[in-house]
């Protein structure tokens, strides 16, 4: 269970990791020094979109939040599981390498999502991502070595499950579980190259059964917190889907404020449980006081946020009153 | 005003707010609308420093997943 005694401040503190930091800083760096070099005008744009994502402007800054899935920490919990000695250069590359692929698809998403601001005048920079995510692990791994199976299959059906997605107008739970969820294969793959590099097969097979089931389980919390817009940009997820299955004569907006929200939620802490039952085997103290944090997050956004509604909910009451009318 | 209304308003019109907790006859005004003093009784004791969760909450992106 949670430490409800601790604030979110004090219970997040062990994110705040220096190493990570460091990584994080240095690949954005490495990025916008590697661009600048080889393709001037394109860096330019890129560095200003990077720093655009993020909301202090600095492009570090937006993996370190603590509401974002932890892509680039889990490599590092699971290097720290598996040995006492990391290579930082070989540590300083995964990040690299996960930035890059991670800004490729943020890039890719955005314009299929609709949320594109300058993303179609930057396609190109995606041969950049892609070439900087896949090249980094050929100086660590052969062309024959096993680790390139799990890259294409949980490349390829990643992306398999993105083109599928896109298709479908509505996302019922077998979707959910059988389509939406294969998005997300791409975490598997700075896990299993820690994994080949520092673990064992059991060992890597249990985080990366972890890191797909958060996975899972942060894309449910998404589709929870991203409904309006969503809903906005003419968009179907799990949740929207059982939003207008339950929602009656209501419109989406009055069965969110309504209960829809709350259920989201509970359905999120019901799920709390089965992603806890596979941290003892990871050997991870860090991985059981995150999803402690995660926990105390959630309570907190959900007292918060049913507040909110209710203020909503009152104002539009006293405005639908028959005196409170459209005035001649 | 809907609640789809109202939502929108707490994501990207912290003015409109602002002015129904100082003044919800005028804000009810502008927006078009009349209001009793028992209405504009009710809307004076209400949290609106709450609304500023919604747009925290779903404002942004959010978790970077997808």
């Amino acid at each position: 269970m949670a430490r409800h005694n601790e604030s979110p401040v004090d219970q997040s503190s062990f994110l705040h990791d220096d190493q990570l930091q460091k990584l994080v800083s240095h690949a954005c760096a490495r990025i916008q020094d590697e661009l600048t070099c080889r393709a001037p005008f394109l860096a330019e744009q890129v560095c200003g979109w990077m720093a655009q994502l993020s909301p202090t402007g600095k492009a570090a800054d937006y993996f370190l939040q603590p509401r974002m899935f932890p892509l680039l920490r889990l490599p590092l919990w699971a290097a720290k599981s598996f040995a006492a000695e990391s290579d930082s250069e070989f540590l300083a590359d995964v990040i690299y390498s996960t930035i890059n692929g991670y800004y490729y698809i943020r890039l890719l998403d955005n314009l299929m999502d609709d949320h594109g601001t300058i993303e179609l005048k930057i396609l190109p920079a995606t041969a950049f991502f892609h070439t900087e995510f896949q090249a980094t692990y050929q100086k660590y791994f052969e062309a024959a070595h096993p680790f390139w199976e799990v890259f294409r299959s949980a490349w390829f059906s990643a992306s398999d499950a993105v083109t599928h997605e896109f298709t479908l107008d509505r996302i019922r739970e077998a979707e959910f579980e059988r389509i939406t969820v294969s998005k997300l294969a791409g975490a598997r793959i700075p896990l299993a190259a820690v994994g080949f590099r520092y673990g064992t097969g059991q060992t890597t097979q249990r985080w990366e059964n972890f890191v797909l089931a958060l996975a899972r389980w942060s894309q449910m919390e998404d589709d929870l917190f991203d409904w309006h817009q969503d809903l906005r940009h003419g968009k179907t997820s799990y949740f929207l889907t059982e939003a207008n299955r339950r929602k009656g004569l209501d419109t989406v907006d009055a069965w969110v404020l309504r209960e829809g929200f709350q259920q989201g939620v509970k359905l999120l802490q019901r799920e709390l449980p089965a992603l806890r039952d596979l941290v003892p085997a990871l050997n991870s103290p860090v991985v059981a006081r995150y999803l402690d944090l995660r926990e105390t997050m959630l309570e907190g956004q959900k007292t918060r946020i049913s507040e909110a509604f209710q203020v909503l909910e009152a104002v539009a009451t006293v405005i639908e009153e028959p005196t409170a009318q459209t005035s001649d | 005003m809907t609640v789809q209304e109202l939502f929108e308003k707490a994501l990207h019109d912290p003015k409109f707010w602002k002015e129904l907790s100082q003044d919800p006859s005028k804000a009810l005004t502008s927006a078009g609308l009349k209001a009793t003093p028992g209405q504009v009784a009710a809307l004076k004791q209400l949290n609106y420093k709450a609304l500023d969760e919604v747009a925290t909450a779903f404002g942004a992106h959010g978790t970077g997943i997808t």
